[in-house]
Formats: structure tokens, sequence, C-alpha cells
């Protein structure tokens, strides 16, 4: 149970009263429901006139009640009355009930979503990286709903049954125990019956929905190899082959089915026996009564034994099948859990100083938690003013986006030192940090917001001045007035209005922005165009802020400006200084250099 | 995943009977199975509906009948004799028979039972077999202009989601129609056999059932769809919010994005309360009324004049009490039965939609004739195909008014390899789609060895074409799987053999198992450059005349592009090969390279011309070595331009 209690106490937040309360309120409501069914026994001895002495503690009770035995027999109609009084009594708190359960179950169920999208958002990037994001999504959404509809929907068809039980069981034993008894005689054995026999239908009906998933997966490669498929002039054969994927399907979907048919039909042989026997045996108890008035049950007793037994049938077979079911709901809570555990990234607590953009790398050596003895970056040191511009160059994996990671934290140096203004990086606080680094990052990702959401989506208060600014700078502004619906276009993943530089240059703005002290670019220059590149930097130049900027590229003529270029070669800084020194100096640099001056 | 979540789309609020009798028509073809399930049906509503509610206000009445006896302990249990009034007929039998008949009448009800459930999950498991393999069937015929309009996700819904519910809806809704109709039937009977005055009481409420029901059913349809929309489009952000998740955190928005977390979230709740209190008003409200007719027939009893006989008319209120519920729930159950037609009508039009679609592109009826169809080519009349391509004054458009290729002419001859290059745009790719006759020229023609293409089968055609796309494609399967694919006759020792040609075999056998490593999700196990050269083998495994390479080296990481160079040499010999390439560097060995802009060849030549040309060839080939990261720029200059003695 403990495993379940976290996520359920998540849940609960605010509603723990009233999710608890409901079952009070479901078995007063049960109550008054089995009250009315018995108000039937009452009216039939009523009207069969039966003696007041033979009738059983509650029936006497009952006819005290509403205005003694004289009054109802001679006046049958206001069982009626009592009828509805009961029926207006029930089905007004059914209703009750209902809605106050979608509250609380709604409400659940926005509990659980939030706390784990909070998590899922502040997970650490390493661990983000470890998990994939379908799995994560599965969680979020699948799992949640399993688990909210276990502790809900499934809980409540748990206790609705035992409380419909138990209180028809208690009115029959108190008119008669035999009769009690024999309502109940073949549910036990229905139980264990339809407990197992539904785990059956389940594992069959679990291999023919994995069928279907390859049936669709089929169906999802041929489409996406269509051009292959047709090239190939291989029609025939990809029906050929989709119809052993069916038949496949079929074989599994009539096994399961026809257990699944088998359940249902077979389970009926309980219910009806069930029913039937509790018939036979009331007729037999009646019989004995109508001979002797001293023992058996009433004409009254035997129809409510048939309703009662007609009433608690369904909910036990109902009880086996989710009982049988409560794994999946367990496999669904400890996935639910693996989010729940984790550790969330502190980005809250540490220093805050003001950020003016020098920046020291001291030694600095970093290796991936899955690859502890490569090192990624190693003995890095360098130094940046404030205002000044760092090129990096290198070959791909030589450790360029790490250095920049490494600056915003999103991974944390083993040994060495990093920092800023003085300030060790590792005690400022990470969301002051990354609020004070604009890092642009190679891949440029929109969210489906309009381009001026999406712009402003680091700085809400950002003014029209500041976005036509920033919109200026990267290049962009023109483009976007170009746009029918200008600044209020949709972009992102749904909306693919945008070309793959006019999103690279969206993004650049959001961060431009921000207006941060310190400014990267993790190779996010180089998908743009040469001449844009250069516009770019140029109006980066004439910005009333100067940023310290590190730009990563591997363009000569983007690290030619630089204050410093540094070259990164399997992780290790293989040449450092200004363009006119690097030229000088045989190298990777120098034969760049050469290649692309040819080019230009 | 996505598919999960059905796009809800627009859904009418009118049942159309029209859209269902293309749907009908597969239960139709199910009419054996369908009788065995009415036969079901009658005798299962027959059971609930006649005889048990029948035979235990007989056991009721039993007591009065035989009052005087019983009392005096004469007659023993199993000799009591029960009138059970079935269907009118009045019938009289001792308890012993009561017993036995019950019992029997049990077992064959749950025997109907199976048969029912099994004939109807049958007809389901049909119906939807029959939906998704027309659909896959018609998928496979229609032509390319076709999936350009369509997304494939939309095709999955259609054969997954759509074939589901229909199938369902068919065997579970429709056919269900007959079951409540004859138990519905059964009940009336049954009740005024019984008491035609009560009848006419429990009817008289059941016009105030049906609207409420009616109501209800459809602010539970219409509020449930906005929730479900309310839930997607959280998916949706949800997927996205995990997507961008090194965005969120790189410009420290966490705050931000909660919130709106926050908002989402509670629009998901309060959507979902406002349905819920809706259907949790729904069943109370029916219930409340069913009482309300119970209570009416209880204060109504005692003045018809039935009271002569106390525990006859005792069993008749008993009898009459639970009419009342055989009448209600087959009027929920039509509601529901309603609402699923209702919910499933789009579905239906979708999907048919998608089968009825008549294929664009397809061969003349003489054609046919001598060639055979896509799915039966009459290969024994395929004449040998020697791979010399002409295309004269061809033009084309994919919409109306937008030409994108214009008036081209084109000779590549018997054994050249050619080259196109160009950007996006500049008709290099529709080149490809015009070669593979997967589009046909809006003007002029293409002519290979000399006779006009439409002129012969696309069978005979295709079936001489190796064909190279972008993204290199595996399908499940193993290594030897996917090259067989190219030729599915083709004997191991051959595949082997294409493998050692093209230089691959020393890969593959370095795989888990050889050739029969399996391969899954696309292949993920395998570079990218793996996967293109087992595209390669899959290719050449034909023996193609024409081999076309569609950008095959565009997506290539950098590691493998000197095997891919090799293989590519090799595959050129002796065919008439056309070469796309976004990637410069393919291409730089081709005997004859095209330049293409907007739909018109700006330049012809080679590499080397080309590049001393200093035209548009050396801008794009400039341009694009710009774009390359250090380590490739590096040792491309080398390849291409310094080992080339090129000047530039």
């Amino acid at each position: 149970m403990s495993k379940i209690s976290k996520a359920k106490n998540i849940m609960m937040k605010g509603v723990k009263f009233r999710y608890y309360f409901y079952f009070f309120l479901l078995f007063i409501a049960l109550f008054f429901y089995v009250l009315g069914t018995y108000t039937t026994k009452a009216l039939i001895d009523a009207i069969n006139l039966e003696p007041y002495e033979n009738m059983d503690i509650l029936e006497k009770l009952f006819f005290d009640a509403f205005g003694g035995y004289e009054l109802l027999t001679s006046n049958t109609w206001i069982f009626s009355i009592i009828i509805l009084v009961f029926a207006v009594l029930s089905e007004g708190l059914n209703a009750y009930r209902f809605i106050y359960r979608a509250y609380t179950s709604t409400m659940m169920g926005q509990n659980l979503q939030n706390a784990l999208f909070y998590k899922v958002e502040r997970l650490s990037y390493s661990t983000v990286k470890s998990m994939k994001n379908g799995d994560i999504l599965q969680t979020c959404t699948r799992d949640e709903d399993v688990f909210r509809r276990f502790l809900t929907d499934h809980m409540y068809s748990i206790f609705y049954s035992i409380f419909i039980v138990l209180l028809s069981l208690i009115i029959l034993f108190i008119s008669s125990w035999e009769i009690a008894l024999v309502t109940m005689a073949l549910m036990p054995i229905m139980f264990v019956y339809s407990f197992f026999l539904i785990k059956e239908v389940r594992r069959r009906y679990r291999k023919t929905d994995d069928s279907e998933g390859e049936m669709t997966s089929k169906v999802e490669e041929n489409l996406a190899a269509v051009r292959i498929v047709k090239a190939f002039n291989n029609e025939t054969y990809e029906i050929h082959d989709f119809d052993n994927y069916i038949a496949d399907y079929k074989k599994k979907f009539l096994h399961w089915r026809k257990m699944s048919a088998f359940f249902f039909a077979s389970s009926d042989i309980f219910i009806f026996g069930q029913i039937l026997l509790t018939t036979v045996v009331g007729f037999y108890l009646t019989y004995q009564h109508a001979i002797n008035p001293s023992i058996g049950i009433t004409v009254g007793t035997m129809v409510i034994a048939f309703n009662f037994a007609d009433l608690i049938v369904w909910p036990i077979r109902d009880l086996a099948t989710i009982l049988s079911n409560v794994a999946r709901a367990y496999a669904a809570v400890e996935r639910i859990n693996l989010i729940l555990d984790e550790p969330m990234e502190d980005i809250y607590s540490g220093e805050k100083p003001e950020i003016k953009g020098k920046i020291e790398f001291n030694n600095v050596s970093f290796s991936f938690p899955d690859d502890p003895i490569k090192h990624a970056l190693d003995n890095i040191s360098f130094k940046i003013e404030p205002g000044q511009t760092v090129a990096i160059m290198g070959k791909t994996g030589s450790g360029k986006s790490t250095l920049a990671y490494l600056l915003n934290r999103l991974y944390d140096y083993s040994s060495g030192e990093i920092k800023i203004d003085g300030h060790d990086i590792r005690t400022i606080q990470k969301a002051w940090l990354r609020k004070n680094i604009a890092l642009i990052l190679q891949e440029p990702f929109l969210f489906s917001k309009t381009v001026r959401e999406n712009l402003i989506i680091g700085k809400k208060d950002a003014t029209e001045e500041d976005i036509k600014k920033a919109t200026k700078i990267s290049q962009i502004h023109n483009s976007i007035q170009k746009f029918q619906k200008g600044y209020d276009t949709p972009v992102g993943e749904r909306g693919t209005t945008l070309s793959g530089g006019q999103k690279q240059r969206v993004a650049i703005a959001r961060s431009l922005i921000l207006n941060s002290p310190i400014l990267i670019f993790d190779d996010s220059l180089s998908a743009v165009d040469t001449e844009t590149d250069y516009n770019i930097r140029q109006e980066l130049k004439n910005r009333d802020t100067k940023s310290t900027t590190l730009i990563i590229t591997h363009r000569i003529a983007t690290a030619k400006d630089a204050d410093l270029i540094v070259v990164l070669n399997n992780g290790k800084i293989e040449a450092i200084g200004k363009h006119e020194d690097l030229v000088e100096k045989d190298g990777m640099y120098q034969r760049i250099y050469k290649i692309q001056t040819k080019m230009e | 995943m996505a598919s999960a979540y059905v796009e809800e789309g627009n859904i009418t609020s009118k049942l159309d009977f029209s859209v269902w009798v293309k749907a009908f028509k597969y239960i139709k073809k199910l009419w054996p199975i369908v009788i065995v399930l009415l036969i079901c049906m009658l005798y299962q509503a027959f059971y609930d509906s006649s005889y048990t509610p029948s035979s235990s206000a007989a056991l009721i009445s039993a007591f009065n009948e035989n009052g005087g006896t019983l009392v005096g302990g004469n007659v023993p249990i199993w000799d009591v004799i029960l009138r059970p009034k079935i269907l009118g007929f009045e019938f009289a039998l001792t308890f012993k028979y009561y017993l036995i008949l019950s019992f029997s009448l049990m077992l064959i009800r749950s025997i109907a039972m199976f048969g029912l459930f099994f004939s109807m999950n049958y007809i389901e498991m049909k119906i939807m077999t029959e939906l998704r393999k027309d659909a896959f069937k018609r998928i496979q015929e229609l032509s390319f202009s076709y999936f350009d309009k369509t997304p494939s996700g939309w095709l999955i819904a259609r054969l997954n989601n759509d074939a589901a519910s229909i199938s369902e809806v068919l065997s579970n809704s429709v056919l269900r129609v007959f079951q409540i109709a004859m138990s519905l039937i059964f009940t009336l009977i049954t009740m005024f056999t019984q008491s035609w005055l009560l009848s006419l009481i429990v009817l008289a409420t059941t016009p105030l059932i049906f609207v409420v029901v009616m109501i209800f059913e459809k602010l539970i349809l219409k509020y449930s769809r906005i929730a479900r929309n309310a839930y997607s489009y959280f998916v949706g952000w949800l997927a996205e919010s995990i997507n961008g998740n090194k965005t969120i955190k790189t410009m420290s928005i966490e705050e931000t994005v909660k919130d709106e977390c926050a908002d989402i979230t509670n629009d998901i709740r309060k959507k979902r309360l406002k349905t819920q209190r809706i259907s949790g008003m729904f069943w109370p409200a029916v219930d409340f009324l069913a009482n309300l007719t119970t209570a009416l027939i209880i204060l109504i009893f005692p003045f018809l004049g039935i009271e002569s006989d106390t525990l006859t008319s005792a069993a008749l209120l008993v009898l009459f009490i639970q009419f009342v519920s055989h009448i209600y729930n087959p009027i929920r159950q039509f509601a529901e039965i309603f609402s699923d037609l209702m919910a499933t009508q789009a579905s239906v039009e979708k999907l048919f939609m998608l089968i009825n679609t008549v294929p664009t592109l397809v061969d003349k009826p003489e054609v046919i004739a001598k060639y055979g169809d896509l799915f039966h080519n009459k290969t024994e009349n395929f004449e040998p195909l020697n791979g010399d391509i002409k295309f004269n004054h061809v033009s084309f458009s994919y919409n109306e008014g937008i030409e994108v290729i214009h008036d081209l002419n084109l000779h590549i001859s018997q054994g050249t390899s050619l080259a196109i290059v160009g950007e996006t745009g500049s008709g290099k790719s529709t080149t490809v789609n015009l070669l593979c006759r997967f589009y046909e020229p809006t003007k002029g023609e293409i002519l290979i060895d000399d006779v006009n293409y439409r002129d012969r089968s696309v069978g005979w055609l295709r079936s001489n074409i190796g064909y190279v796309q972008q993204a290199p494609f595996i399908f499940k399967g193993t290594v030897k799987d996917n090259i067989r694919y190219g030729r599915l006759d083709a004997t191991d020792e051959e595949i082997v053999d294409v493998c050692k040609k093209l230089d691959i075999h020393n890969f593959i056998i370095t795989l888990k198992n050889g050739y029969d490593t399996y391969l899954r999700d696309g292949g993920n196990e395998l570079s990218q450059g793996q996967k293109q050269l087992i595209s390669f083998a899959r290719a050449i495994i034909r023996n193609p005349k024409i081999l076309i390479l569609d950008e095959a080296t565009s997506s290539i990481d950098t590691e493998t592009e000197h095997d891919i160079q090799g293989a590519i040499n090799k595959m050129l010999v002796g065919r008439t090969s056309l070469i796309i390439a976004h990637r410069l560097s393919t291409i730089v060995g081709a005997d004859r390279i095209l330049v293409m802009k907007d739909g018109v060849v700006v330049e012809d030549g080679n590499h080397k011309t080309l590049m001393e040309k200093k035209g548009y060839y050396h801008k794009l080939y400039t341009n694009q070595f710009k774009e390359l990261n250090i380590g490739e720029q590096l040792s491309q200059y080398k390849e291409q331009i310094e080992d080339k003695n090129i000047n530039i």
C-alpha cells in the first residue's frame, strides 16, 4: 500500500475529506434504495393480510412507523407515497453523490496531472535525457488515467458492491436466516470462478491488443515506405503481408472473444441459478409458512428475496472483474512513482549576484555520467571580460556545445572551476544564472503559439518596442510582417508556417528580448546564411547593452572578429588567441582559413 | 501514441441513414450468422421478458390458488400446481416439473447467450477486418497525388479507429436494436395478456421518459466531446512541453510553463465536471421516473376491482413493478444506440470516402489487357527494357496553373549516369517522380527505349527500376528480408552475391546474426549510412536497367560517406542512372551533371568543367561547402578540389 500512498496523497490534496465522505453518501443512498425495495415486501404482506404477529421485527417496525397495521392494510395507496418518498430520498442522494463524486475525481485528476508535469518539468537535464519522451507522456496521460479510475470509479464500485450485498443480506437475515444464506449460496463460487476466468480473458485480450499493434505498425510501415512499395511494384506482396497480420489478429480476436463470451454465458448460469435457487427455496419456505405460520417466510419475503437476489448477483460479478484487474493499477502507479521519486533539479536556491558578464574557466574538466572515463572536456582554461566576444570552433564532438551547457549548468563540471564575475557558478541560483545567460540552441524549438507569444515567453512584460528591437537585430522583423497574420501567426509543431531558418531567427530574437549580460549562440548562427549571420553580428555590436557573447561556429568569417578564438579538439584546447595570431600558426584554424577564403 | 486520441472533427447532430447504407452492406454479407444471432436474441428476450416474470407471478399466486389445501397440508410441495400465463396461454404444471423446466430453460439461455455474444463478436471481427482489408487494398492502389494531400496519420486513423468503431457499432448497436425490440415486444405481450389496464398506465409515462432520455443523451454526447477535445489538447501540449524541455530550462521559463499547465488542467477539470454533472443526474432522473410509475400503479391498483382474489392481485402488482424496468431499460438502450450512431457517423463518412476514392493514375484498358494490372502483372508479355530514356518537351504541374517543370528535353543514353542538382523547388525531384511514373507529364512525353511509357504498364516500367530514396527505409524483418524486398524470389545466394559485389557483405556479417539479424523500429540499431547500404542492395538485387538515387546521400553521416561512395560507384556500372542530390559530394563523379533552376536546365557539364566555369554550380557548391562542419570541410576540400586539380 505504501507504493500507492504517495501518488494517492498527491491526488487527494484538498479533497481528502470529500473522497472519504463519498463512501458515507453512497451508503446512505443505498440504504434508502434498499428500503424502497423492502417496501414491496410490506406491501405484499399488507395486501395478503399477513397477521401482524407473524411478521419479523423490521416489518413490524415498518408498519408501526407508517401509521400502524390497520391503517396500512386497509389503505394500500399509502405505500405508493412511501415508495415515492424513498425514491425521492435515494435518487436525490444519488444525484447528489454523483455530482459530489464528479468534483472529487476531476479534482484528483488535475492534482496528479499537475504534480506529474511539475516534476517532469523540473527533472535535471541528464535525467530527462536518460528517459524516453514517449514513456514520460504515457505516464502523464494513460497511467494517470488508469490510477485515477482505480481510486475513484473502481474503489467506489467495490464499495457499492460490498454495501449492497451487506444491506440486502442484513434485511434478509432479519426475515429469515435460511433465505439469507440461500440467496448467497452460489456467490462465493461465482466470485472465484469469475475472478480467474476474467484473468484468462484479459490475457487473451492483451495478446489481441499486441496483434492489433503489430497490424498498425504494418500499416504505418506501408505508408512510410509508400515510395519504395510503388517503385518496386510490390503492392500485391504488401496486401498478402497485410493479410497475414489480419489473419493473426482475427485468430487472436476470436480466441479472446470466445473466452469472454464463454465467461459471460457460463457465469450467467451462476447468476440465474442463484435467482432460481432463491426462488425455489423461497417458495418452499413460503409453503411451510402457509402450513404452519410460525415457521418459514411470508409471501412478501419471498418476493423481496427474488428482488435482492437479482440486486446482488450482478455487483458481485463486477467486483470479481474489478479485483482481477488490480494489477493494472499497480503497474500504473509504479510508473507514476518512477517519476515522482526522481529528485527535482534545485533551481531556486543559491545566491543572486549582479552579473556583468566576466567569465573564467579554470582547469575545467567534464565527463558524461554514462561515460565517466572519457573526458568530454579536458582541462579547459580561458578568461572573457564583460562585453567581449569569444568564438569557439572545432569538429563535431569536440565539446563545443558541452562547454556552453556547463556554463548555464545543464551539466555540472567534474573538476576545476567556472566563475562568473568572480562567483563560482555552483553557488549561483540556477534560475538566476540561466536568466542571465541566454543560450540559443542549435535546434530551434518554438511552442505552438503565435510568433508574438513565443517571442515574449521569457519576458512577459516585454513592450512592443522591445519585440521589434529584437526581431530587427535577428533579421526576422520583415519576414514576420510579410506573414498574413504578422506577429500573430501561429508557429510550432502543429503550425509549420515557418522555415527552419525563420524559426532559428525567431528563437534568437526570443533570447535577445531577455537583454541578458551573457549571450551564447550554440551553432545557432550557422543555421542562417552568411549574410544574415553577418548582419545579426553587426546589429549586436550596435546594441545599447553589450553582452558577453560566445559564438560556437564553423565559419572563419564569424570567428574572425571575435576578441578571442578558442579552437577545441577532442575536448582539449588546441589553440587559443586572436585571429591574427591563429592564422600564422600551423594547425586546423589556419587550414580552414585557407580553404574558406579560397571559397569566398 | 497520438492515434490513441482520435481527432473529433465536426460531428453532425442529425442521423443520416444514407451514410449508413454503405456500412450496412457489410452486415448483409454475413446473413447466416446474423440469423443465428437473431434466434439467440429471440430466445433470450423470451426467457427474460416473458418466462421469468410470468413464472414468478405464478409462484406467488400459487398460494392463493391452492390456499385451502396448502393450509391443510394435503398437497406435498412437489405436487403444488402452478399456473403461469406465458404469452397469453395459461399452462398448468406441478412444482416438480416447473423446477425441471426452469432449470433446462436456464441452461438453454446460457447456451443462447454464448451464441449471442459469440456471433455478435464474430460479426464485429468480420466487418472490422473486411473494412481494414478494403481500405488497405485501396491505399495500395492510390496514386501519389493522393498521398501528397493526405497525411499518413489520417489514413491510419481511418484504418484503425474508424474501422474498429464502425464494426463495433454495427455489431453491438445496430444489431442490438433487434434484441431490444424483441424484449420490448415480449414485455408488451406479457403485460397486456396479464392486465391491459395496468399496461396502459405503464405505457402512459413512457413518452415522458423518452423525452428525458433523449435530452440527456444529446447533452452528454455534446459535453463529453468538449471534454475530450480539451484533454486531447492537453496531450498535445504535454508532448510539446516534454520535447521542449531543454528550451524551457535554458530560457528558465519553468514558472510560466507551470502556470500554463495549471490553466490547461483546470480547463479539463471544469469541462469534465460539467459532463459528469449532467451524466450524474441522468440515472437518478430515469430511476425516479421509474419509481414514480411504480407509485402510480400502486395508487391506482386498489381501484381496479381486482381485490376479490388478494394473492393473484399481489402477484400482478409485483409483476407490473418489474415491467416498469422492462419497459424503461429498452428506451435507455435505444437512446444509447442513437448516440453511438451519431458519434460514429463521421467515421463512416471518412472511411468510405477513403474506400471509394478512385486512383487517378491508371493504365489504359488496352495496356492492362496486354500487361496486366497493378496486382497481376503478365510478365510473360513484358518486352525487355534497355534503358534509353528521353524526355520530350515535358512540362508538369502538381496543381493546376503552377508549372514546376517547363518544356524539359533530356536524353540519357543507355548505361550512362546523369546527376541533377539544384535548390529545393528547382524541379529535380519532380523529374524522378515523372521517370518512375509516380506522376505523368501534363505536357510532352517520356520515352523509354523510344516507346511512350504510357503504352506499357506501370508494372513493366517499375519492375526494371532500382530506386533508392533519401531516408533509407528498413522494413521490420531480417537484413535478408529487407534486401529480398527488391526481388521477392531472390535466393539467399543471390543476396550474398549482390552484397559482395557492393562490398557490403563484410559489414553485414559483423552484425549480431549476420544476414539473419532482425531489424526493428526502422533499424535503429544501424547507422543511417548502414541502412542506406542495405537499401542499395535492395535496389541492386532487382538487377534493374534503370537506377534512381533520389537524394540517397542527403541524410548520411560523414563516417559512412566513404563506404557509401564506394558502393554507389559499383552500382552505376552498366546501368542508366539518374542521381538526384542535394549534397553535391555525391554527384562529383557522375558522367554528366545538369543544374536545374525553377524547372529549367541552366548548366550542363561535369564537376570539373562546371567548377571552373564559376557559374551557378560553383556558387551552389561553395555555399554548401560553407555550411559543412569543420571536419567535413577539411576532408571534402581534399577529395573534391585538391585531388581533382580544380582551380577555384
